[in-house]
């Protein structure tokens, strides 16, 4: 369990991951949409190497060679060698997919299929071939296909150098690298940095051991060396720099043009540094082995190193040092994007949801406890003072301001959900030949989290439902004048308390002849039932109503529109439908903005105070003597313009009483199922509408048929609150038994 | 046989004992949450007929059982010098209400015998076993079966 400290970095690493991934699909976005930034590049990159550094410390091979191929290429498209055209980027988001899916098959402990990535990798290869062929090969590069992270790395450094070469500047690089203690406290290792330079060509390296104490006193932690590196211009400030990347911030590191080779450097003579000659070769053939292994830890690391909280100074002063230097573009790229991935990582803190929640529970009892003193108060027969009443009033004001505070940290904005869509959008377009795009309004928009993690299973029927169903295919639009792309509009706004989303197409319509025809075809309606458009549109919330002639595989998986609004009203929201022939069709989702709070309609039955959710009450009625009518003991119907509709007997069905004879005093919720069927409910009276906390009665006791949940109300005493489908569900057994 | 109703090891055990019409009952002090008045609860549907209704005790929602019925006794007609004990029972957190706590008392789990098949007035299922004491007769609840889970559902 969680005693395995594996387990905990798996956690961590999964978490990392679902905010990398995040990264990298906005970044891809926003080169799409052409609002990206310098950084916007250099961003999606490191989410690619971050989840393959990940990757490789957990042997998933797929994933690693995945993420190793793109980031290959990406690396290209970084450094201006590629550029990205909208083919590149459709390829970059079908691998940002693919990522996932090996996340997530990683995360599920499942085996993922290594065909799609073998055709991702060899797609990306494509790429990546033109400026690879002109490189000459590297020593550490073949093997790089097994997929092994010790060498896969490898040769990204060294392609690097030599893909990368700049043939502008003539002076040699001379490079001074004195390490500070945290270098090696962080485990790195001069020698492998130095063994790496070797290897990409240092003519000459230097070292000033003139700090050095003598031997006894010398504290093995501490480095006390400066190294001086002659490296040969053809390689670029960029890739010397990028060496150091994993040290940035424990190391001062100088990377400089000289006029002279430091060897006969007469400042480097006064500084005492000695001449160390290295047979290059030799160094080489020693250090292949492990060099690309220890880069492989670096790689590891590179994510902590890089959301370390404080701003190291080493930063400004590297990026001050770029200033002079000759060849800063990329350099500069990305010294500030650094500095803002630092200051967004201290502007939030992960917490367990749990605290949260526990949070948010006590807060609800607190509003619960503020209320009633409240009433008790009002109850006193002695007046209160003013300055007790000022208090008390103070009181509910920050009550409320604590609660809607505490609210707001369960609330996320909607746009993972969102970018979720995009990739269903893209993938039903490809598999129907429908040209697509998805155009999101109001990402920012925010939503209780549980709500989110609960909409994404109906939202993304209701979008495969619009490419595959409702938007025509390309050879009808262009038919009928319209654009070949066609177009799904996906928007979320606050409405009055509610989130309110809208699922638009742009396509055909709601065809209100052949849905009227199939619902009659199907006994859903009366053959001479006048409907109304709008009545004819919500018939496709009908169970059992599909209107594709066949199952298509996309989105008919044997769930319908009616368990799309089903799960939605389960969320405590309502869904409706809007349609214009020819023109577009638009379902419209309206939750609410939290689950621990609901408006509920406070009714009487009995002496017992009950709460029925506001979004399950169509309109209430008070019966006339005429409107109801009893057609068996067991079974009454009331009379709703023209309908007629069953009436459950709230009390009687939940076993508090006898049926009702006398309906007179009584009123009626009406309310719709989740079949569609209006049935009434009879109460004994409304009392109030308000905002209740929701509780569950399971964790204590268990499920009670006929009751959702409950609530506690002002007096501290508890409330049921009705579940309408289970009350219809109840009656219906009430009834067979009474016949039977 | 569960651990529960193992008789053989001696040790001692502190109890809150009460009175339920003239019988002595005990239940083992690490169960018990807390103890406060009655309060009316709010009525159940299809309930079992023992379970009174629930409470709010801070926010969380208890069921309570009225204690005199679980053990098949006549129900009682609680009004407010009645007493609920609120026990938690592995993750269930639930009240009995009882006519009032008299004591806490230690006693040796080791001398705790099976009670006797003719007391046919208590249910005897809900107890784990009878205990001497001086000259009356303490009644040890089984806390683990005094509610189960499951009882809403069977209902």
């Amino acid at each position: 369990m969680s005693s395995d400290p594996l387990d905990e970095i798996r956690v961590v690493f999964f978490q990392e991951c679902a905010e990398l991934l995040e990264e990298l699909e906005d970044g891809l976005y926003a080169m799409r949409d052409g609002t990206e930034t310098d950084d916007t590049v250099n961003a999606v990159f490191r989410a690619v190497h971050s989840i393959k550094g990940g990757a490789g410390a957990f042997g998933l091979d797929l994933l690693v060679s995945v993420s190793h191929q793109f980031e290959t290429v990406l690396d290209k498209v970084r450094s201006d060698q590629l550029d990205p055209t909208p083919e590149l980027l459709d390829l970059f988001m079908r691998c940002a997919d693919k990522l996932q899916d090996l996340v997530q098959a990683a995360k599920d402990e499942r085996d993922a299929d290594p065909a799609i990535c073998d055709e991702l990798v060899a797609a990306l290869k494509q790429y990546d071939q033109p400026a690879g062929a002109s490189a000459p090969p590297q020593p550490a590069a073949a093997p790089a296909a097994d997929g092994d992270v010790a060498f896969t790395v490898a040769p990204l450094d060294l392609d690097f150098g030599e893909d990368d070469a700049e043939p502008a500047a003539d002076a040699d690089w001379l490079v001074t690298f004195t390490p500070h203690v945290d270098l090696y406290q962080r485990g790195n290792d001069c020698c492998h940095l130095v063994s790496i330079l070797i290897d990409m060509g240092a003519t000459n390296v230097g070292v000033d051991a003139s700090q050095s104490p003598v031997w006894d006193d010398l504290p093995a932690e501490t480095p006390f060396m400066v190294w001086t590196l002659t490296m040969p211009s053809a390689i670029s400030e960029a890739d010397i720099r990028e060496v150091f990347e994993f040290v940035d911030g424990d190391c001062d590191l100088k990377v400089e043009q000289g006029e002279t080779p430091p060897a006969a450097d007469p400042a480097a003579d006064d500084m005492g540094f000695v001449p160390l000659k290295l047979d290059i070769e030799d160094a080489t053939d020693d250090d292949v082995d492990f060099v690309p292994t220890k880069l492989a830890i670096d790689v590891d690391e590179a994510p902590e190193e890089s959301t370390a909280p404080e701003v190291d100074p080493a930063v400004k002063a590297t990026a001050e040092a770029v200033a002079i230097a000759p060849k800063p573009e990329s350099k500069k790229k990305s010294a500030p994007a650094k500095q803002d991935a630092k200051s967004e990582a201290s502007s939030t803190i992960r917490v367990d949801l749990n605290r949260v929640d526990r949070l948010i529970n006590l807060i609800g009892e607190l509003v619960i406890n503020q209320s009633m003193l409240a009433q008790g108060f009002q109850s006193l027969s002695t007046p209160v003072s003013q300055q007790l009443s000022d208090g008390l009033n103070d009181l509910r004001q920050l009550t409320r301001d604590i609660q809607d505070s505490v609210m707001a940290i369960r609330a996320q904005p909607i746009k993972p959900l969102f970018r979720r869509m995009s990739r269903i959008v893209r993938e039903t377009g490809e598999s129907t030949g429908k040209n697509v795009q998805l155009v999101t309004e109001g990402e920012a928009t925010e939503i209780d989290k549980t709500i989110i993690e609960r909409l994404s299973d109906p939202l993304t029927h209701m979008i495969r439902n619009a490419v595959d169903h409702g938007l025509e295919t390309p050879d009808t639009r262009t038919e009928n004048g319209k654009e070949e792309l066609g177009t799904v509009r996906l928007t979320a706004v606050h409405r009055s308390g509610r989130v309110v989303i809208e699922v638009a197409d742009d396509g055909a319509g709601i065809n209100r002849k052949k849905v009227r025809e199939i619902a009659i075809e199907k006994g859903l309606v009366a053959a001479d039932a006048e409907l109304t458009d709008s009545e004819i549109d919500n018939l496709l919330f009908m169970p059992g109503f599909s209107t594709a002639k066949e199952v298509s595989n996309l989105s008919g998986r044997g769930v319908g529109m009616d368990v799309v609004k089903r799960s939605i009203q389960n969320l405590g929201g309502r869904v409706s439908l809007e349609s214009e022939p020819g023109k577009r069709s638009v379902f419209t989702i309206s939750l609410p903005l939290t689950l621990a709070v609901m408006d509920g309609m406070i009714v009487r039955i009995d002496d017992q105070l009950m709460v029925v959710s506001l979004s399950e009450i169509i309109e209430t009625i008070r019966p006339t003597s005429t409107s109801i009518q009893h057609l068996t003991p067991s079974q009454s119907v009331i009379l709703v313009r023209g309908e007629y509709v069953p009436i459950i007997d709230v009390g009687y069905e939940l076993g508090f009483r006898p049926r009702v004879k006398d309906t007179s005093e009584a009123v009626v919720l009406l309310s719709e199922t989740e079949s569609g069927d209006r049935s009434a409910l009879l109460v004994d009276g409304i009392l109030d509408q308000r905002q209740v906390v929701i509780k569950g009665l399971e964790d204590n006791y268990g499920d009670v048929p006929g009751v959702a949940a409950v609530t506690i109300l002002g007096d501290g005493n508890i409330a049921l609150i009705l579940d309408v489908d289970g009350l219809l569900r109840l009656s219906e057994t009430s009834r067979l038994s009474t016949a039977a | 046989m569960s651990e529960d109703t193992d008789l053989s090891t001696s040790q001692s055990v502190k109890c809150i004992s009460f009175d339920l019409g003239e019988h002595e009952f005990c239940v083992d002090i690490m169960a018990v949450k807390e103890i406060r008045g009655w309060t009316k609860p709010t009525p159940l549907p299809h309930a079992p007929p023992f379970v009174c209704g629930a409470i709010n005790l801070r926010g969380t929602v208890l069921p309570i059982i009225d204690f005199a019925m679980r053990m098949g006794l006549p129900a009682t007609e609680p009004d407010e010098s009645y007493v609920t004990i609120i026990l938690e029972v592995g993750t269930q957190v639930f009240g009995i209400v009882v006519d009032a706590v008299s004591d806490i008392v230690t006693l040796d789990w080791g001398t705790m015998q099976r009670p006797p098949e003719l007391e046919m007035s208590v249910d005897e299922s809900c107890l784990l076993g009878i205990i001497a004491r001086d000259d009356s007769m303490m009644r040890v609840i089984n806390t683990n079966v005094l509610f189960p889970r499951q009882v809403a559902a069977a209902a």
